[in-house]
């Protein structure tokens, strides 16, 4: 029988139980391994006193134990929330508060941040060190059905603080299931997985990988080199990289040139475009890799990709619908966009997310009724996307713009707002805007725009507040004081504008 | 570090100067990596940075030094410790 909740994509096929299934570090672990760790975890869960449909954040570094905390999730009939590592304490209290999670799971060697971060919130969470035993006892089978909620993913949205984007099991499995088939992932498989599991396209190498008993190498690195080492070292198949991994790969893996990686089939790419030249320079080094370019919205969970047969034709291209789903622009007034004409990206699939977390306002802007099938007539409900893309005449979608003011760096969503609101408390400012300009590694790279309040502003002060109470990718690179801001007719920031005189 | 000794020796001016412009980002701009004050000896690869603060890092020298970034300063080598980056952006700057 096919998977129905996500930890079930661990059963079936004990034949396969001896075959490694996950790599951290020096350690490696079997298919019957991770089972057993997940029904113990899962256990764990339990003891500690969560019910059906609780939340548990997991705040874990890229790790076995963050695998298992995952899947232990499903099993216990729990909704796992992860938090990348990389954030800071008030990010990382956010996400526990506003998920409402009251079982955190950590090492101990992260304790300390998380009992930091979580200071004078309600004290009865528990929090479990999964690297040390723990009280456990055996749990009857799981209740959930797929259209349980299973995960929550933390996304910046155009506007206030990051938001949940809720995910059924029923979205998990149809996302592995699609990826996988269209990636042709199987058994032999050796998949490197450097993108965090709290991103809905680095979550997907774990899935992926579980589901068709492949392996996973988990691997975190500081410079290309290392990426290329561990590609030749682990005869990795498939590469999953957003755009800043391609620059460290082109730009500063001086090795790269000369490591043949013959096993290397595939590589991905998502988290924002890369640019032509940098597709070029993959291409000549890599010339037996297959590229894959992919565009999705953790809303929809993945949404389109590029067949690498097409990529030196359109290297511009997001490509078409990603199988089982339909993705087309639709414009202003509702209607299907022509060939060549602008309009906002809309997907419709087993994909669309079940909305945002606790916030019925935001998802009714996200999820909508099918513009060109009323609801009564068999409409779905669609994710708009918030991305003004144009098809050409054989149905290639290419990216326009956003339609806010959102940043893409580093694979990261950013919202201004955000960013602004951590620089404001610095009390150097009147007024600040924070935009998104080209950059050659980063894809766009964070530039201050600020009108100085009374005292004169000392960008370094400035920059060092920013550093502590923001993670690495969220961090600008420069700040420029102006007299004043630009303004759009109805009085707000005019980002296009800011944006548009810096380029 | 008692290899890059045998090199010409650089003014120690601009020596210090790299070396300040090291120890301002690592001490300032990484949110609490670096909770001791940063040394020649303060290890970097052996250290929580992620790869995208080292970027950071080499895109803020980059700006404050006035070099252009190039392949072959993302060696591991050049980041053993803080004292090996500034040897190799000494090294840059001279043959630029």
């Amino acid at each position: 029988m096919s998977p129905v909740l996500l930890h079930e994509l661990l059963s079936g096929c004990a034949d396969r139980d001896d075959r490694e299934a996950i790599v951290d570090g020096e350690r490696t672990f079997t298919y019957a391994q991770l089972r057993q760790d997940v029904e113990r975890m899962a256990c764990r869960f339990v003891a500690s006193g969560a019910i059906r449909g609780d939340r548990v954040a997991i705040f874990l570094p890229k790790s076995y134990h963050e695998c298992v905390a995952i899947f232990a999730a499903s099993r216990a009939d729990l909704v796992f929330v992860p938090i990348n590592s990389g954030l800071r304490p008030q990010q990382v209290r956010h996400i526990v508060e506003d998920s409402g999670a009251n079982l955190v799971v950590t090492s101990s060697a992260m304790f300390g941040q998380v009992s930091d971060a979580l200071h004078g919130l309600d004290p009865s969470r528990a929090i479990i060190c999964a690297d040390k035993p723990g009280e456990s006892r055996e749990i009857p089978p799981a209740r959930s059905i797929g259209e349980d909620l299973a995960a929550i993913l933390y996304t910046s949205g155009s506007t206030g603080k990051p938001k949940g984007v809720m995910l059924s099991h029923r979205n998990l499995l149809a996302g592995t299931r699609i990826v996988r088939s269209y990636l042709g992932i199987g058994p032999e498989d050796r998949i490197l997985a450097i993108l965090p599991f709290s991103f809905d396209y680095g979550l997907n190498q774990l899935l992926t990988a579980v589901e068709q008993r492949a392996k996973l190498v988990l691997f975190d690195f500081k410079m290309g080199d290392e990426i290329v080492r561990a590609l030749a070292r682990h005869e990795i198949t498939g590469l999953a990289g957003v755009p800043t991994v391609w620059a460290f790969l082109t730009l500063s893996a001086p090795s790269l040139a000369r490591t043949p990686l013959p096993h290397l089939r595939y590589v991905t790419n998502s988290g924002g475009a890369v640019p032509s030249a940098t597709v070029g320079r993959l291409r000549t080094l890599l010339p037996q890799t297959k590229i894959y370019l992919m565009y999705g919205l953790t809303e929809a969970f993945r949404s389109t990709f590029l067949e690498p047969e097409e990529i030196d034709r359109r290297p511009n291209s997001i490509g078409k619908a990603i199988p089982e789903c339909e993705v087309f622009p639709v414009r202003e007034d509702g209607r299907r966009a022509a060939p060549g004409e602008p309009g906002i990206l809309v997907h419709r699939g087993p994909t669309v997310s079940m909305g945002y977390w606790n916030r019925p306002d935001d998802t009714a802007r996200v999820l909508r009724p099918n513009p060109l099938r009323p609801p009564e007539m068999g409409g779905d409900l669609v994710c708009w996307s918030g991305d003004r893309v144009v098809e050409d005449e054989e149905g290639f979608l290419y990216f326009v713009a956003r339609e806010d003011a959102m940043i893409k760096s580093s694979g990261y969503r950013i919202s201004p707002t955000e960013v602004e609101e951590v620089l404001m408390t610095t009390g150097a400012f009147r007024q600040v805007a924070v935009v998104g300009l080209r950059d050659e590694w980063l894809g766009q790279r964070l530039h201050v725009v600020g009108v100085a309040g009374t005292a004169p502003i000392e960008t370094s002060a400035v920059l060092r507040a920013a550093a502590e109470s923001l993670p690495s990718y969220m961090v600008p690179r420069s700040i420029e004081l102006v007299n004043s801001l630009p303004t759009t007719p109805n009085g707000k920031v005019d980002y296009q504008r800011l944006v548009a005189e810096r380029s | 570090m008692a290899n890059t000794a045998s090199f010409k020796a650089p003014p120690a001016a601009e020596q210090d100067a790299v070396f300040q412009a090291i120890k301002r980002f690592l001490e300032n701009r990484t949110g609490g990596v670096f909770t001791q004050p940063v040394e020649l000896s303060t290890p970097l690869m052996n250290s929580h940075l992620d790869s995208l603060t080292v970027l950071q890092l080499m895109m803020f020298l980059s700006d404050e030094l006035q070099f252009e970034l190039q392949e072959d300063d993302f060696v591991e080598e050049h980041f053993g410790t803080v004292g090996a980056l500034v040897a190799r952006i000494l090294a840059r700057r001279g043959a630029a």
